[in-house]
Order: structure tokens, then sequence, then C-alpha cells
């Protein structure tokens, strides 16, 4: 494994110092620091902040690998500064089983490039009617802890209280999308209204 | 869009900002009632900002973030119908812009996450009613933030890393560097300007709203566990 040092680098602003990585950690932080077999980045006038990590990213695989892939999108995220992202569920198939979330989590691992961290879906297929397998996403190999239909408003009030209250076993968060359906509906003047006693 | 002034004399259905305040609302009021962790997704108006000060004020568990193009753009955009513009939620007026600016800067939005929501070219160069909402956000949100806040560092890495992986539980992450701790981290050059060029970025698609926009800040390196994944601005792999 290759070592770096990153010289005369503001670290979160502060006064310019050098910086090693060796072994996959930051092994000395100070001025004037020498390491002969490292790789030399000059850090003058630069900053380096701890890596940034998103909340909220569409990777869109699997399902529409034509408009991103977990791969090309965390090599967007590296070149944004990114080292972690969390994936929302809204793909196809959605993100609402240990499997999807799981093959998600391998893709991740297999780009190497940022550490990707499965969202899982609320209720199946984010469609607000009953809550996905949170506990089996919680337990898979991609150890889910938030959860969203986002995309989707969880807008039933008693199905939101429900996922609270079950992600709470295990310190798990609700990441809500905060719109009420009935507000933004289209106007009904452009919808086909069904003749009274259709199913 | 946001229903507005904007809106009505555009002739384009609006979406109100009580949509998004009156969901938070119960939201934080379901937390509260049974205890639970609430992350409220993209924050997008000033009304927003208030319910959820006054959920943390009375100690509700809940964290909010705030989209980088929420806190740079705002519906006059829509005046040119490209649906490079149309997101969910819209983007609102100049004054939640200042509203979501303050209350980032004041802790009530904990976060800056990007929504990075790629398109093919054709669910976005289309009609804007048929155009499917969202923008690409990973690789400029470092120089809207930048932008926006200015070089405040320690802000700056507060609500794009420290606090973010926090929520997460993503341990190793969000760590100042320092000796022994993971080697995530990226470097800067705050003093870079760079024009955004639509097709130069690594995304597969290409609806990025800062198209030919001049931003500051470039990402010299990052670090995921001591190996590159970006040296002199480009992807190692």
């Amino acid at each position: 494994m290759t070592a770096y040092l990153i010289t005369s680098v503001s670290v979160v602003g502060a006064a310019p110092t050098d910086l090693l990585i060796r072994d996959g950690v930051v092994a000395e932080v100070g001025p004037g620091l020498s390491a002969p077999d490292a790789t030399v980045v000059d850090g003058a006038g630069l900053v380096a902040l701890p890596g940034l990590v998103d909340l909220h990213t569409h990777l869109r695989e699997p399902g529409r690998e034509d408009a991103e892939t977990v791969e090309s999108g965390s090599r967007a995220a590296a070149l944004g500064g990114y080292t972690a992202v969390c994936a929302m569920a809204n793909t196809s198939p959605v993100a609402d089983t240990a499997g999807v979330v799981e093959q998600v989590w391998r893709l991740g691992r297999e780009a190497g490039l940022v550490d990707v961290q499965p969202i899982g879906a609320v209720t199946v297929g984010l469609a607000g009617e009953r809550l996905a397998e949170l506990g089996a996403m919680a337990d898979s190999a991609a150890r889910v802890r938030i959860f969203s239909d986002d995309g989707h408003c969880v807008a039933d009030p008693k199905l939101m209280r429900r996922a609270l209250e079950y992600v709470k076993a295990f310190d798990g968060i609700i990441a809500q999308h905060a719109e009420e359906p009935r507000l933004t509906e289209a106007p009904r003047c452009t919808r086909v209204r069904s003749p009274p006693g259709s199913a | 869009m946001h229903e507005g002034e904007v809106s009505t004399r555009l002739g384009l259905i609006g979406w109100p900002a009580v949509a998004e305040e009156a969901i938070i609302a119960r939201d934080v009021l379901l937390a509260e009632h049974v205890g639970s962790r609430l992350h409220v997704c993209h924050v997008s108006t000033a009304g927003s900002v208030e319910v959820l000060r006054q959920a943390k004020t009375r100690g509700v568990r809940v964290t909010a973030e705030v989209t980088p193009h929420h806190l740079l753009l705002t519906d006059e955009r829509a005046e040119t119908y490209d649906p490079v513009f149309k997101v969910n939620p819209p983007l609102r007026t100049a004054a939640d812009v200042a509203a979501l600016r303050a209350a980032l800067a004041d802790g009530v939005i904990d976060v800056i996450a990007t929504d990075h929501a790629p398109h093919a070219v054709e669910d976005k160069e289309c009609e804007w009613a048929y155009a499917r909402p969202g923008m690409l956000g990973l690789e400029t949100a470092l120089s809207i933030a930048l932008d926006v806040l200015g070089p405040e560092w320690d802000l700056i890495a507060e609500r794009m890393s420290r606090t973010p992986a926090r929520i997460a539980g993503l341990t190793g992450h969000g760590v100042d560097p320092a000796p022994g701790v993971p080697a995530n981290l990226t470097v800067i050059d705050p003093a870079a300007r760079r024009t955004i060029e639509p097709t130069e970025l690594a995304s597969r698609s290409r609806n990025t709203p800062y198209a030919r926009m001049t931003l500051p800040g470039r990402i010299v390196a990052t670090f995921l566990r001591g190996e590159p994944t970006v040296l002199d601005g480009k992807a190692i792999k």
C-alpha cells in the first residue's frame, strides 16, 4: 500500500501542516514530516476536510443503468470529495428487501470508490400501503439503518407511526419526503374519472 | 413548481409550501409521541424551518437536510421553461433561500445533502409537464457550499461530513484528519474556479442546473481508507 505525504495543507482551515497517510490511516500530522517512500502531494494553498458524506443520493441501479450506475455515481461522488454516500431506495426493483439492499451494497464494494450505504424503502414498492421488510434489511449484510420512500411521502399517518416505532428497536431513522399528496395532486379537470360503481 | 407569483405568471401548476410544512409538522409530533428518530429530506421552505426550530426546541429527535440547489436557486429559474430546473421539492422563493441559509448556519438544518438525481436525456429534455424532477449534485455540492457559506471550513465539515456521518452511523467517516483515524478525507483548492460543462461530468446523466456557471473550489484529491480515489482532480479508476 502506497504512502502519501500531503505537504503544507490546511486541515479544516487551520495553519498549514503536513499529513502522512499510511496503511489506510492518517499516520502523522505535523510540520516538516519526512517519508522517503511516500508519494508527495503538494498541499500549499489547499484545505483538507474529512471526506464528505451524502445522506441522499440516487444511484439508479438496479433499473435505470442508462441514467447512472453504482459505479458511475460513486465516481461522481469521489470527484465531488465524497467518501460515503447513502443510496436511495427508489430503484427498480425498489430496495424494499434484503436482497436488493445487499445487491446495491455489494456493487458499491466492487466499485470501491466510496462507501455505498443503502437506504431501505419504508413501504413495499414505495406504494405507501404496508411496511417493507425493515428488520430483514437491518439484519442484512447492508446493515440498513435509514429507511425512506423518497420520491414519495409516507402519507398515511398510521403507517408512519408504525414505521417510526419499528425502527426504534435498532435505533433506525425514517427519512421522510415531506409532501402531502392531496395538496400537490394534479387538478381534477385533467384526470379521467371512473364512472360510479366501477372498481 | 412552487405555487406562487411566478407559477401564476407562467401558467404552470404550483405546489404550495404548506404541502411540505403540514407533513413535517405531523411527523415531528409523531416522532415525539413514539420517541423515535425522524430525518426530514430536502427541506425547502421558510415555514418548514420554523416547524423544525420549534420541534428541536422541544427536544424532538429530528434532523433535517437541505440541498445545494435549494440554497442557491429560486423559482424564477422556471421562467426559461427548461426542465433542468424541475425538481421535487420545487425551487422556492428568495425569502425561502434566505431562511434555509440562516437555518443551515444556526443548526436548525443539520446537513447539506445532494439529492443527486440523474435522469436520462429523454426524461429531461421534453416539455416541463412530462419531465422527471431532479438534478445532479455530487460533483458540484462542495462548490455550491463554498459559494453560499464562504470559506467557513468548520461549518462545511460539520454540515457535509461530521453530522451526516453521525446521523447515518457511518463510523470511520466524518472524522477530522488526526493520527490514527481512517484516512477518509478530501483535499480542496479553494482558490480555483471552474466552469461547469455537463459533458465533462462523471455522472452518466447531464442534468446539472449549473451548466456554464463558474463556481469556486475544485477537489484536488480524495482518499478512501488511505487509497486515493481522486488525484490531481482526476478519478483514479
